[in-house]
């Protein structure tokens, strides 16, 4: 049962004293989130972030208090709170010839690295005669065929699909 | 097919006979093969020095997803395969993810809608550019694990009690919770200094060398190490085939520790905590979880290792009240964008999709 209209009637905190000041910058946290002309529903999309993008915050729409009023690159618009954050995503420690280095969220998405499936090594293991001798079913090389089946499973899913999912949860109220 | 159900202790000692190929059962009678150029003193030092060095790097990405991968071969094996229909290719094939053509059966259609799912929810993480990847293991065991890396599984037992989409979301959130956590990695760092350190001493012919020396063959133990010894500093780059070797005799142990003791309670309750947070912020009711954990009967599969599920049901209600409090009114950094902010009780629930009929 969907009670998306409910939900936003019920979210409280309007008014509470945040520690945020308009101005100050915040970071998306999901993944191709939408930047909206207004509050009202079907609005246009302005703009989609990626994880770890700064925005200005100028604070909380007074009638839906559920969408922050955000500026990004000379645009403005609202942003589902849910898809806020006051710090940005993890940084990850990417393997360099200089030694580790780290790098944020998008650059991490754009280094190649966040693609990996199973690495040659997990597959050398799972493939070794040694492993593969025992009574164990499926095999460790089956197990591997067997990842390796799943991970294209995953690797194949759209944006758009997980979009849609998105929408299926929230009845498109984010 | 009906698999037999494997109980805990059955798996733990499943983790050492995986790598059975590798096994010794006599100590005495292997020692000198191994021992051939036994170590000097001095070459001990700078041995145990060495694996000190690998213990105290930084774990990449790279290194990550490299044990994760491993990790997920061995639950994937305990856990009586994935649900698949698997592909045929071959080669260059196999090695694209993005391109490899899947069989529309039942099987993959269920791992499509687990993986949007997982996708959706691993979004509103703190890592939400990982590979994320999720897997049905083919037994009746009602359980959940990830694997560094980004690799979740749930089985076909836990999908047979999940009632609705918020419950399958909440029991995905807490697995992507111990990856985002990096909750393993502190058991890896100790396994890899502790392994490395048995080696050394087995090729030194000292009795703290003893278990490596019951697991593995004389030639194992060689190769692994000459990868110790060519270890010069800096990352230990475990996905070249020169340390196989030794990327085994780590993954089989971490796999071992983590099926005798698996996290700690704080652990457990911590991702629990961030799970919850994650399923909130995809818009799901935290109840579906709740009620899930609040109906498993204690001890059960993997579970065991968990906290009873009345304390960590309590634990659930205690944060959800406390975020909402202070997201009410207080000065916390973060709380205006805390999912917990809105009256969680007019979330959905969310029914299944038909996909997960066919597994049921």
């Amino acid at each position: 049962m969907r009670k998306s209209a409910a939900l936003l009637a019920l979210v409280l905190g309007v008014g509470a004293a945040w520690a945020l000041t308009p101005g100050d910058r915040v970071y998306v946290r999901g993944r191709d989130v939408a930047v909206l002309q207004s509050t009202a529903a079907g609005a246009v999309t302005v703009v989609k972030l990626q994880p770890g993008a700064a925005v200005v915050w100028r604070g909380a729409d007074k009638k839906k208090p559920t969408w922050h009023h955000v500026e990004t690159g000379g645009k403005s618009g609202f942003v589902y709170f849910a898809n806020l954050s006051t710090t940005p995503p993890a940084p990850e420690l990417l393997t360099s010839p200089q030694g580790a280095k780290k790098v944020d969220a998008q650059a991490f998405a754009s280094s190649g690295a966040a693609g990996k499936a199973l690495t040659e090594g997990a597959i050398r293991y799972g493939n070794q005669d040694e492993k593969n001798k025992g009574e164990l079913h499926p095999t460790m090389k089956e197990a591997v065929r067997q990842t390796q089946t799943l991970e294209a499973i995953a690797a194949q899913r759209t944006d758009a699909e997980i979009a849609a999912q998105a929408d299926r949860v929230t009845g498109g109220q984010r | 097919m009906k698999r037999v159900l494997l109980s805990l202790a059955m798996l733990g000692l499943l983790a050492c006979a995986a790598a059975s190929g590798l096994m010794k059962g006599d100590t005495s009678s292997i020692i000198s093969g191994v021992t051939e150029s036994t170590t000097t003193v001095v070459g001990l030092g700078q041995d145990l020095s060495k694996c000190e060095q690998i213990g105290a790097a930084e774990i990449t990405f790279d290194e990550e997803r490299t044990i994760g991968g491993t990790v997920a071969l061995n639950w994937v094996q305990q856990g009586g395969g994935l649900l698949v229909d698997v592909t045929t290719a071959d080669g260059a094939a196999l090695a694209n993810p993005k391109t490899l053509p899947i069989q529309d059966s039942p099987r993959n259609q269920l791992h499509k809608y687990l993986n949007v799912v997982g996708k959706n929810l691993a979004a509103r993480s703190t890592r939400p550019t990982l590979q994320w990847t999720f897997g049905v293991l083919d037994t009746e065991v009602v359980n959940a694990v990830s694997a560094p890396g980004g690799y979740v599984f749930v089985t076909r037992g836990l999908l047979k009690r999940v009632s609705n989409e918020a419950a399958l979301a909440g029991v995905l959130s807490h697995e992507i919770a111990h990856v985002t956590r990096k909750d393993s990695f502190a058991i890896y760092q100790k396994t890899k200094v502790d392994q490395c350190k048995s080696l050394a001493y087995a090729k030194a012919g000292q009795k703290e060398g003893a278990a490596v020396l019951r697991s593995y063959t004389p030639g194992f133990i060689n190769q692994a190490y000459s990868a110790l010894q060519a270890f010069s500093g800096g990352a230990l780059d475990l996905n070249a085939a020169a340390n196989n070797a030794l990327l085994t005799l780590f993954s089989d142990e971490f796999v071992h520790r983590y099926l005798e003791g698996g996290y700690a309670r704080d652990q457990e309750l911590g991702a629990d905590a961030t799970g919850l947070e994650i399923t909130v912020a995809s818009g799901y009711s935290p109840r579906g979880f709740m009620d899930f954990i609040g109906g498993l009967p204690p001890g059960q599969g993997f579970f065991a290792h968990h906290p009873p599920p009345s304390d960590r049901v309590a634990a659930m209600k205690l944060t959800l009240g406390k975020t909402r409090m202070a997201s009410m009114s207080s000065t916390a950094p973060g709380s205006p964008f805390s999912p917990f902010a809105q009256d969680t009780s007019s979330l959905p629930l969310v029914p299944l999709h038909d996909e997960l009929a066919a597994a049921r």
